[in-house]
């Protein structure tokens, strides 16, 4: 592939950059406010006493970072990306043993006063690494040594902020997964990654827990065991029309496992399920994809996931996070701890009404009721000062920024920047997303930044250099090739 | 497969996503109205608990330290309505128009969104009146703190009192509110971080009246207030009290130590108050009335009045000079009635005894030439350099024994005194033509000249002294955490000499008039020169000679020799401590020192 330079001339997309400091815009307004108390008075002596006054720091350092980037070209940040990656892995393995501890996770470096958090760089030099991987024009994410190596790119970093107790950020990894679909990745992956996630809540709402103790008294198998049943079997019976051996099969496989748990025990049912669904797997492969095994070994699978999430509650979830995700799907009614805050939350949010208080005027999180009111419940000031005008606004705002990026992706002629966009959508989206939801109920409180508004500086500054290199390489988009 | 169509489905997945939250949020904002009146009603009220302040107790445990409950109306400005009925209000508090101005504003002025003070301690009657009126007011409330009361009206000194925490406190410490009581004075200060405990927080639902409805989630999320530690003090108050009693009408201190561990037993400043005043509504007023007072009751006199040790410092010389060898326990040294020093000067000695072939007569007899001279010798003393040198060593000594030094007994605020030093005498002594020289300084020998210390210091001397040179430091608080006793660099056998002396002066010296039969008393009478007035009777004494366990200093001024009051005060309470009881000899002094009333007696 070779294209001739028809253009030196840059062109920078001034709509993101309207968007981006919309945002900004916003975010400052929702620090103030929820700093703000009536006696406070700054000075640029005190200023940085404030966090507002840190705030404009962090954006001033943003703003050093965004006249950097347009030092390089976009042939430096295809080179840059491995070296980018390994600093950043190195940086993740490092603040295992060198990080400070921060609100539960070991995830912070701190330097001459300063914090920084590893994993925000990590996001970019990911996004770039997997851009420069994905870009070379041999490599396909339909191959299995090259789906091998992505997953193996994106699961690295996600696993050493795992290892930092920090779940919420290592989750955000997971939504590179529209970037490899958008790549050509079969859509039963995204089917796949919906129904990991709907099975988990579903199996939770089944499952039946002692309120104080948490402990499993019932495992959600049955009931999602017979509805997985008997989608399969409609699906064997569309398939294989009017041929109803081959349903009547799938049928009775499906049927012996769900009565499995009658004559087993919980333990013996997740192995024997494991092996079941090796064993269909491996017929599948054997008889030259015979569909009878295709759909049990579908179903084995789905019914062992269930019954291994009972005991991911218990074994891999720490006590807080399993109750955060129990109060969300309303499992454990008493509001302690954690119900306290959402409830607190939703109060805020709620109060506001068509139109909200007013700037500065939101006296219920003023009251001091919502918690981590500039990081993880920031959303709650917009929410009671502007109301649902105020939502609309801003969500309206983020919703034009990823729709804008996604049509600069798809506009350029280089693979690479078209990756690099669609990763920066993604992880810009998955931080909106559950951070608005967590505030209003609809997801797990995980703990992640709403991009460009929390309050901090390390998730500031990522994101900023996230979208200007988007906006750095779109401005060459006419020179190049790669 | 046209991968590019892909980005529909992408569009759409943030497109449909960022719906769900709009749908939500539109529920919980525009169509459910409950949210609202959640959040207007300010139905969550979020309230401060006060921990109980730590008791105090005496070394014995009793109690004499507690708290006990009040009741504050306390207003929250921001909630207070434009239009509410000031009349009925201030009828209610009994308070006038111009104060219900005056107190909102300074609660606004402080904060408009934190609680404070509107009315202090209000009356019972007035707690009950508002609780069933205050839904009418909203932005006020009642709450509940506890002040102290006091188990007997002695050691206010020891105590020390609360007081509102000031601005400059309130800034540094993020525990305090406007309002709150911190400790300002005595142990109520020094240990304040332990008294006062940590405060809790409560959760209520209130009415759309601003009515307490209930505890919000059954106390869920309430954080208990957690109790002060209690503090126990080494004062004995049984001694405590009696000392008080016989310093009645006298002004002075007495310091009473155990010299096997440094514990204080009793220490008195006298005049004192009764430390109730000090507490409750009449706090402000009292304290004014304390603060005019002439006999200055409020000064802890034991740590901050400072005198010249007059003659109580000449067992501590003679220990000096044993121990640098200028004397030994059988020296003889002309008496003659005085020391002449040159060109004509004399320390005189009043005392109209033989002179002393020995130590024991020189300590019994307060003899003044003897020390002179023991001074004299040591400060001429060839095993250093020169004068400054073996001067600066004789005041190393005297240092070792806590003199000059603010001694951390657990009381702010005590003064060091001063000491004589080196430099001071080069600095107002030196010339070309003239540098001091021993004859210079030699009041020194007899406790007077630059001389000042405190009655604490006293007591901790004697106390050091009583053990043998082995250093306890002196404190008030049992468990106190202290530094290791050391030992000071004299010889056991040299205070095995000076308690021998010092019993001698119980036995047939200055201080015969107050020995209590059975009882193995070692003292030394000293009188403070004092350029004011009449001179200051002071009294050191340890019992018993072996294995002490009580050492006692007292000061009583303005009257005269240290035998006059002093000793049989401190006698009387040693008496007290060892025997528990006062023999039918010691009752007569008992009552002179009781009815003594040294402090109306110009007026009589």
């Amino acid at each position: 592939m070779s294209f001739t330079r028809s253009s030196s001339k840059k062109q920078t997309d001034w709509v993101t950059i309207l968007l981006y400091l919309a945002i900004v815009v916003v975010g400052f307004g929702a620090i103030y406010t929820s700093n703000y108390t009536e006696d406070m008075h700054i000075t640029w002596s005190n200023l940085l006493d404030f966090k507002i006054g840190k705030h404009i720091l962090f954006m001033a350092v943003s703003f050093i970072a965004v006249l950097v980037i347009q030092l390089f070209d976009r042939k430096f940040f295809v080179n840059i990306s491995p070296i980018l990656y390994l600093i950043s892995i190195i940086l993740l393995i490092g603040v295992l043993f060198f990080g400070e501890i921060k609100g539960g996770s070991r995830s912070w470096y701190k330097i001459a006063g300063f914090s920084f958090q590893p994993s925000e760089l990590a996001k970019v030099g990911t996004a770039l690494m997997l851009a420069h991987f994905l870009s070379d024009f041999n490599v396909s994410v339909t191959k299995l040594k090259d789906f091998l190596i992505t997953a193996a790119l994106i699961l690295l970093p996600m696993a050493l902020i795992l290892v930092q107790s920090d779940a919420g950020t290592a989750l955000v990894y997971t939504s590179l997964i529209l970037v490899l679909y958008r790549e050509g990745l079969s859509p039963w992956f995204l089917a796949l990654y919906g129904s990991v996630i709907g099975l988990f809540v579903l199996t939770l709402i089944f499952t039946k827990f002692d309120p104080t103790t948490l402990a499993v008294l019932q495992t959600g198998y049955r009931p999602l065991s017979i509805g997985l049943g008997i989608i399969t079997s409609l699906f064997a019976l569309f398939h294989f029309k009017n041929k109803w051996v081959g349903t009547a099969i799938v049928v009775s496989i499906c049927l012996a496992l769900i009565l499995l748990p009658l004559i087993v025990n919980d333990l013996v049912l997740l192995i024997s399920l494991f092996v079941s669904f090796v064993a269909l797997a491996i017929l599948y492969v054997v008889s030259k994809k015979n569909a009878i095994f295709l759909f049990s070994s579908v179903f084995s699978l789905g019914a062992f996931y269930v019954q291994a999430v009972s005991y991911i509650c218990t074994a891999v979830l720490l006590p807080y996070q399993l109750k955060r995700i129990l109060i969300l799907v309303n499992i454990i009614s008493d509001r302690k701890g954690a119900g306290y805050n959402l409830e607190q939350s939703k109060i805020a949010i709620g109060s506001g009404g068509w139109t909200g208080k007013g700037f500065l005027e939101g006296n219920y999180v003023h009251s001091g009721f919502v918690p981590e009111v500039d990081t993880d419940f920031i959303f709650c000031n917009i929410g009671e000062e502007f109301g649902f005008m105020g939502s609309l606004t801003v969500i309206g705002l983020f919703l034009l920024l990823f729709l804008r990026i996604l049509s600069i992706a798809e506009k350029q002629k280089s693979k690479f920047t078209r990756i690099y966009a669609y990763c920066v959508a993604s992880i810009l989206f998955f931080h909106f997303f559950i951070n608005i939801a967590m505030d209003i109920g609809l997801a797990p409180v995980i703990g992640i930044p709403l991009p460009l508004i929390s309050y901090g500086g390390s998730s500031f500054l990522g994101f900023t250099i996230l979208i200007f290199i988007l906006i750095k390489l779109d401005s060459e988009k006419n020179n190049v090739v790669r | 497969m046209n991968l590019e169509s892909r980005k529909f489905i992408v569009a759409g997945i943030f497109i449909f996503f960022s719906i769900v939250l709009l749908v939500r949020l539109y529920n919980i904002q525009v169509k459910d109205d409950s949210y609202k009146d959640l959040a207007d009603s300010n139905y969550i009220h979020k309230k401060t608990t006060y921990p109980a302040r730590g008791l105090i107790f005496d070394t014995n445990s009793r109690l004499l330290v507690d708290n006990q409950p009040v009741y504050d109306l306390m207003v929250i400005p921001r909630n207070v309505k434009k239009e509410m009925d000031t009349t009925k209000f201030c009828n209610l508090f009994n308070i006038s128009r111009k104060d219900f101005v005056e107190n909102l504003s300074k609660a606004k002025k402080y904060s408009s969104r934190k609680q404070s003070i509107f009315l202090k301690q209000i009356s019972p009657v007035m707690f009950g009146k508002a609780q069933e009126y205050l839904y009418l007011f909203p932005g006020f409330f009642t709450q509940v703190r506890t002040i102290r009361s006091y188990h007997t009206r002695s050691a206010p000194h020891i105590y020390g009192y609360l007081g509102e925490v000031n601005q400059r406190k309130l800034e540094q410490d993020e525990y305090y509110d406007l309002g709150d009581y911190i400790g300002q004075s005595g142990v109520e200060k020094s240990y304040e971080k332990d008294l006062r405990g940590i405060k809790g927080e409560k959760y209520v639902t209130v009415d759309a009246y601003n009515r307490e409805k209930e505890s919000y989630q059954d106390g869920a999320n309430d954080v208990p207030a957690e109790q002060g530690k209690n503090l126990q003090l080494t004062i004995d108050i049984d001694l405590q009290e009696y000392a008080e009693k016989l310093m009645a009408n006298k002004i002075g201190s007495v310091v009473a130590i155990d010299p096997s561990n440094g514990e204080i037993l009793t220490m008195v400043s006298s005049p004192s108050y009764d430390p109730s005043l000090l507490t409750g509504r009449a706090r402000g007023e009292n304290m004014r009335m304390l603060n005019n007072d002439k006999l200055k009751r409020q000064l802890n006199r034991c740590i901050t009045a400072t005198y010249p040790p007059g003659s109580t410092l000449k067992p501590f010389v003679a220990l000096i000079g044993l121990q640098e060898g200028v004397i030994n326990k059988n020296s003889y040294i002309h008496c003659g009635g005085g020391f002449s020093y040159g060109s004509g000067s004399m320390v005189r000695c009043s005392h109209g005894h033989p002179s002393c072939s020995n130590i024991y007569c020189a300590i019994e007899q307060s003899c003044n030439p003897y020390f002179c001279e023991v001074f004299k010798r040591s400060i001429v003393n060839s095993k250093y350099e020169n004068e400054e040198a073996s001067l600066q060593q004789w005041i190393n000594y005297l240092e070792e024994f806590g003199l000059g030094k603010s001694l951390k007994i657990g009381l702010p605020g005590m003064v060091k005194g001063n000491m004589p030093s080196v430099a001071y005498y080069n600095k107002i002594h030196n010339n070309e033509y003239w540098h001091w020289k021993w004859a210079t300084i030699i009041s020194l020998s007899i406790g007077q000249g630059e001389f000042a210390v405190t009655p604490m210091h006293l007591a901790n001397s004697i106390s050091i002294l009583a053990n043998r040179g082995e250093y306890h430091y002196p404190h008030l608080v049992k468990n106190a955490k202290q530094p290791e006793s050391k030992k000071v660099s004299i010889d056991k056998r040299h205070f095995d000499t000076i308690a021998d002396a010092m019993e001698q002066v119980m036995l047939s010296g200055t201080g015969r008039g107050s020995a209590v039969e059975g009882l193995s008393i070692c003292g030394k009478t000293g009188t403070a020169q004092n350029p004011h007035g009449d001179d200051h009777s002071i009294f050191i004494s340890f019992a018993p000679k072996i294995n002490p366990k009580i050492a006692i200093a007292a000061i009583i001024e303005n009257s005269g020799y240290g035998s006059t009051y002093a000793a049989p005060i401190s006698t009387l309470m040693i008496e007290k401590y060892l025997n528990d009881t006062i023999s039918r000899a010691g009752k007569v002094r008992e009552k002179r020192m009781l009815e003594a009333d040294l402090i109306n007696k110009e007026e009589k």
